[in-house]
């Protein structure tokens, strides 16, 4: 029974926060195709501003993570105006293909600038907020990590919201669907495609003062949180946000049960022999359909 | 004039499909124009709503210059483009779809009223508005369509072949809701393969052959002519 409380309260955490840091990266390729690379860079700034604002200026956690949103909107707003609308309607071009290397471009860069900035060092960013509490017979979870989950599933159920309900949110998912006639429509594209970028790098910088605080904040703390992202959407099956978060779920599921039920240094391979096989058997992962779905 | 087209020229690369149109569109008028396919009436009305840059010429909407302009730009303008094929955002349910019409601030916040006209209009697409557009039949797509296009304030609307592909039961149906829309609307550029169901509804009837207007008329004056009747009427008088 305390195993099975153990996995439970460890597949929600993890399943919240990979959920998190990937659903950015769906909701980009699924609008505009392309696989976002600058991502792990945000989760990065993410963690540089928690660790920057808990800290040094010892500001609230509340505030800490809407800095991280707000600081890594305007990043990801930028990272498209450079990397990827220079490039929107250019024909003759593997659009896919070339704003993959333009968005790691920019990473880099950004990482590079956040190297001379901080320096390589490891900075310790404190939990946003301390303290564990014994769920059931010696099954702890820190208020950190109820913290992350709860954010994190807080804000996907937003970005939920704002999708189904919203002007703005059904007409992203028109542009994904046939861009043509949401122009049509009177969407005006060319704004919404900085949005979607904005929107999805802010969920990634959140994610990243956590990430940071579980670990530390570093200019290639991003490189492991992207491999992670790309992964989970790919698993999820590409553009498809529903598949996105049942893959976040199984992947921490999986993990959190071969940590639990056998050993930690298990998970990893258990994990990538379970995702290979599905993979193989479901090219266009769990809820994936051939490319005409978007999200 | 709603609608001003001048020496209007378009295409695909180096090839050029409507080649010099002239075209005016007076208010309350509903124009149909006539003509085989592949001789450049989808692409007319896709220069016109920008979804295709104009090569040479001008188009006026309502004293202002559109050519220039984004597709996007238009619809709050007023004018609205229901394309050939439907384009309908597969995977947003009937209802999301219609909204999606109503895009433009000042129809959204007509929106409910709006939809309940569209609902009265084709009183399937009520029984169908929680259902993705993906999972419907032809005949409902095209009302999805049409329902779409008239989930905003439209001054113009352009329809390009709204009969294509149906039923004629379903044909009858769209007709149906077409006179309606066209007795209401300000103005209706219509596009139609042959003369058989626009009879009742054209004000006025161009014959579009080789990327232009090569004659002109009422439904009526064309129908006696004989070189058109033959080409166009199949059979339907």
């Amino acid at each position: 029974m305390t195993d099975l409380v153990a996995i439970l309260i460890s597949t929600i955490v993890l399943g919240s926060i990979y959920g998190l840091v990937a659903i950015g990266m769906t909701l980009i390729y699924g609008i505009l195709r392309v696989l976002d690379m600058s991502q792990g860079s945000m989760v990065m700034a993410g963690g540089f501003v928690g660790w920057g604002l808990l800290v040094s200026a010892g500001t609230s956690p509340l505030l800490a993570l809407a800095a991280a949103f707000a600081i890594a909107f305007l990043l990801g707003v930028a990272t498209q105006l450079v990397s990827v609308q220079p490039l929107l309607g250019r024909s003759g071009i593997d659009f896919e293909m070339i704003t993959f290397i333009t968005t790691f471009a920019v990473a880099m860069v950004i990482q590079n600038v956040a190297l001379e900035i901080f320096g390589p060092r490891q900075r310790d960013v404190p939990p946003v907020i301390g303290g564990t509490v014994d769920v059931y017979r010696g099954v702890n979870i820190s208020y950190q990590s109820i913290l992350m989950a709860a954010v994190s599933i807080g804000l996907m159920l937003m970005l939920g919201i704002f999708l189904t309900r919203s002007r703005y949110g059904m007409a992203i998912r028109a542009v994904a669907q046939d861009i043509s006639a949401a122009r049509l429509m009177g969407v005006p594209i060319r704004w919404m495609f900085p949005l979607v970028m904005g929107l999805a790098s802010a969920l990634a910088g959140v994610a990243g003062v956590f990430l940071g605080a579980q670990l530390f904040a570093s200019p290639n703390a991003g490189d492991l949180p992207l491999l992670e992202a790309l992964i989970v959407v790919i698993f999820g099956g590409l553009g498809s946000l529903p598949g996105t978060i049942y893959a976040a779920y199984a992947i921490g599921l999986i993990q959190s049960t071969v940590s639990v039920l056998i050993a930690t240094t298990w998970s990893l391979p258990i994990l990538y022999a379970v995702i290979l096989v599905v993979l193989v058997l479901r090219p266009h992962g769990l809820a994936g359909r051939p490319s005409e779905a978007r999200l | 004039m709603l609608l001003s087209v001048r020496g209007l020229t378009a295409g695909y690369e180096e090839t050029c499909v409507v080649r010099g149109v002239d075209l005016d569109l007076r208010e309350s008028e509903t124009f149909v124009l006539v003509g085989p396919n592949g001789h450049g009436k989808t692409t007319l009305l896709r220069a016109i709503s920008g979804l295709l840059r104009p090569q040479a010429g001008e188009v006026w909407f309502d004293g202002r210059r559109i050519d220039q302009m984004r597709t996007e730009e238009l619809a709050p303008l007023g004018l609205v483009h229901i394309p050939q094929g439907d384009h309908l955002f597969p995977d947003l349910t009937v209802e999301e779809n219609l909204l999606m019409g109503a895009f433009p601030r000042a129809s959204w916040r007509g929106r409910r009223q709006r939809l309940d006209r569209v609902y009265a209009l084709f009183p399937r697409l009520a029984d169908r508005r929680r259902q993705r557009a993906r999972t419907l039949s032809g005949g409902e797509r095209r009302q999805v369509a049409l329902g779409r296009g008239l989930m905003q304030e439209a001054r113009l609307l352009l329809v390009d072949e709204p009969s294509l592909g149906l039923a004629p039961v379903i044909v009858d149906v769209v007709y149906d809701a077409l006179k309606q829309i066209a007795a209401e609307l300000t103005g209706v550029l219509l596009v139609e393969e042959n003369f058989a169901h626009i009879g009742e509804i054209a004000d006025r009837v161009g014959v579009f052959e080789m990327g232009r207007i090569v004659r002109e008329g009422s439904a009526a004056e064309l129908a006696a002519d004989r070189m058109v009747a033959e080409s166009y009427l199949g059979g339907i008088a």
